[in-house]
């Protein structure tokens, strides 16, 4: 078994969410293999050492009072000593809590945050407390929205999407998590957002990358599920799960999931019918440079290809184009950004503006090499540091590709992820090459960057521009990574309150597991100059 | 610690609770390490310190409380293994004896004591963000998924969250002790 895997099924044994199979395959692994005893015994006394840590310092004090009432036993989890005390009858000890650790269980994040946004809306008529509050692109927190006709679409910052059809109730979880307590729904999860949960009062269903349509209410024979694409898993009340793929359907009974047609189930809805997007306009640039790209998909050195084509309001999966390679695996879930116009009026583009709109994306795989390119339409560069591309965490190996507020193209990697940041990061920026007279231009923006020393190329409509500054730039560059992935954003940023929402647009974008020479990348922008 | 201490009957008493106290979080890392939850490791501990009790007077106070505390607990695991419904996930009892030699191999590389401050170093050394979500995970008794609620995320990223932080903490330490 790879160590990857051990590492996980360890982590996944002592928190307690292994399946009876997994546990089997670790039995096995770690009675077999002394290594892998070392190394569970490792991550059991790091997750023994963490709880100790949260519960405060050792007791090196024992403090003896006189004659203290039980109920003043720390409420911690010296339980067997408190207990212990208790058969023993000794009232006379007990542990000093110390200030600190009160403390530090106050510092706890701030509890609400935006999980969704409503990212089109059809005749729809909200009800409820909160109605006056939502509308198109606002974010919205956890808590329950009422439908009571219409239609609208939600984006979870998850990266699923749902159309709801009223009247419908919906209870807004966590970015990746909803209850229908009445209404119809259609969901899309793209790959990047899988294990998107969604509830009715009785039935738990995980999406496993796919489309479905879920309906729930007061009456049973309209309660029902039906799986256009990919794959649910399904959970009744009788806590086992069933497995459902595209063209299955189910009646939800009081909690019991009972597989049947779908005829009963009706129309679900589909927002593509109310919004239609379209345009005519400088014909020619666009058709050569549809002629290139159609050419480009078929490029076998394409991590992925994204052509930001025949976007509709509806859209919400970003398709990679690339031929070759892992296919729609490496589709985007497009969240809160808006379908707009690109460089042509032929073009589709994304809009980003919000802080909740971004595509997410997952890419696995270490690269030696790597080149980024988009086609950009910057409106301003109003945060400090402005996302193209940014993984979550920043973590060991993934790269950070951004602008400045100043007008800088930067580039990051940092073998130690956020682990000591100044000493190991290695950040490149770029010469000045924006300023706000460019707003509204659309650029072609890219770069290259190699394992090993001095290998970061900056390139702007074609043409290579200098490394102004950065720091650790002597230190080689490893290979790099990206996971999850934001374009436009950053999801999980690993400092407080950095919001790098991107203003503007985006048409094209790509990824190479090469460093692109110069003159390709001239040719890119030659054929896709608006 | 010393032989006074244990002729004297209440003082005998203090000493044990003193040092049961003292080596309470270092004897349940220890069941820990053998591959129980942690509400196992609760009432598993709890006997434990029953046992100890009743066999305080063999306790030479001139020895390791520790060793002799880990004598005890693996008996106490196994004994309470043999209760427990497969289900639940536990180890087969040599694979448990194997990890309790494991837990005692990392120890004598780096003594309990030592351990806990390096963490807390390197704990420092994390983002913010990331040492909020380690406090509210094991800071708390919330479980992972209130806890995942309560932050606007799912239970599977917090997960996968935990372990990247968990694997930021295990390298900083290989760092700390490649350092000495």
């Amino acid at each position: 078994m790879p160590d990857k895997d051990v590492q996980r099924l360890i982590e996944a044994h002592l928190d307690q969410h292994l399946s009876d199979e997994e546990f089997s395959s670790l039995e096995n692994h770690l009675a077999s293999d002394p290594k892998a005893r070392l190394q569970y015994a490792e991550m059991a006394r790091l997750d023994a050492a963490l709880r100790d840590v949260g519960e405060g310092p050792e007791p090196a004090n024992l403090v003896t009072f006189g004659n203290s009432p039980q109920n003043q036993f720390p409420p911690q989890k010296w339980l067997a000593l408190a207990a212990l005390l208790a058969v023993l009858a000794i009232p006379s000890i007990f542990l000093l809590k110390e200030e600190n650790s009160s403390t530090e269980s106050q510092n706890t994040m701030a509890a609400t945050k935006g999980v969704a946004v409503i990212t089109a809306e059809a005749e729809a008529v909200w009800s409820g407390e909160n109605a006056n509050s939502i509308s198109e692109g606002v974010a919205l927190e956890p808590g329950m929205l009422t439908l009571s006709k219409g239609l609208a679409q939600i984006d979870f910052f998850g990266g699923a999407s749902i159309s709801l059809l009223g009247p419908a109730q919906i209870e807004l979880v966590s970015r990746d998590a909803a209850i229908l307590h009445q209404g119809k729904i259609r969901a899309d999860v793209p790959p990047a957002a899988r294990g998107f949960e969604i509830r009715t009062n009785d039935v738990l269903l995980e999406d496993l990358g796919t489309s479905f349509g879920l309906s729930a209410g007061t009456d049973d024979s309209k309660a029902g599920l039906i799986v256009f694409d990919g794959e649910v898993r399904a959970t009744g009340r009788d806590g086992s799960p069933i497995l459902f793929n595209g063209g299955e359907a189910a009646r939800l009974e009081e909690g019991a999931i009972i597989r049947d047609r779908s005829d009963h189930l009706g129309e679900f809805p589909d927002i593509t019918d109310v919004i239609a997007g379209s345009g005519t306009h400088d014909e020619v640039r666009y058709a050569a440079w549809r002629e290139a790209s159609l050419d480009r998909r078929r490029d076998d050195r394409l991590i992925a290809y994204f052509d930001f084509e025949g976007l509709t309001a509806a859209t919400r999966r970003l398709r990679n184009q690339a031929l070759h390679g892992m296919g729609s695996e490496l589709d985007g879930g497009i969240v809160g950004a808006r379908v707009a116009e690109g460089r042509w009026g032929q073009k589709t583009a994304l809009d980003f503006r919000s802080e909740g709109d971004r595509v997410r994306f997952d890419i696995p795989g270490d690269y030696d090499a790597i080149t980024l390119y988009a086609w950009v339409r910057i409106d301003a560069l109003d945060r400090h540091l402005n996302s193209l591309f940014l993984t979550d965490f920043f973590d060991e190996n993934e790269i950070h590709w951004q602008l400045s507020n100043e007008g800088h193209m930067h580039f990051a990697v940092s073998p130690m992820g956020a682990v000591d940041i100044p000493e190991h990061n290695r950040r490149f920026f770029s010469k000045k090459f924006w300023d706000p007279s460019q707003s509204g231009q659309w650029l072609l923006l890219a770069v290259t960057a190699e394992k090993g020393v001095g290998t970061v190329k900056f390139y702007v409509n074609g043409e290579p521009i200098e490394i102004s500054d950065g720091t650790q730039m002597h230190k080689p560059l490893p290979a790099m990574r990206f996971g999850e992935v934001d374009l436009g954003n950053w999801s999980e940023p690993i400092w407080e309150r950095a919001i790098r929402t991107l203003n503007g647009r985006i048409d094209e974008f790509a990824i190479y597991s090469v460093a692109l020479p110069a003159d390709e990348i001239k040719m890119i922008y030659e054929e896709g100059r608006p | 610690m010393t032989n006074k201490a244990n002729s004297d009957e209440a003082g005998s008493e203090e000493l044990f609770v003193q040092l049961f106290a003292k080596y309470e979080r270092h004897l349940r890392a220890f069941i820990r390490s053998m591959g129980l939850g942690w509400t196992e490791v609760d009432d598993v501990t709890q006997t434990v310190s029953l046992v100890m009790w009743r066999k305080w007077d063999q306790f030479d106070p001139d020895t390791d409380f520790m060793r002799w505390a880990r004598v005890i607990a693996r008996f106490e695991v196994l004994k309470f293994r043999r209760k427990m419904a497969r289900d639940r996930h536990v180890f087969q009892e040599d694979l448990m004896e194997l990890l309790a030699d494991a837990s005692i191999e990392l120890e004598d590389h780096v003594p309990h004591e030592q351990y806990r401050q390096r963490l807390e170093r390197c704990l420092e050394r994390l983002p913010d963000k990331s040492r909020t979500l380690i406090n509210s995970v094991y800071g708390g008794d919330q479980t992972i998924k209130e806890v995942a609620a309560e932050l606007g995320t799912s239970a599977t990223a917090l997960y996968k969250a935990l372990n990247r932080i968990r694997e930021q903490l295990r390298a900083c330490m290989e760092t700390r002790s490649a350092e000495g």
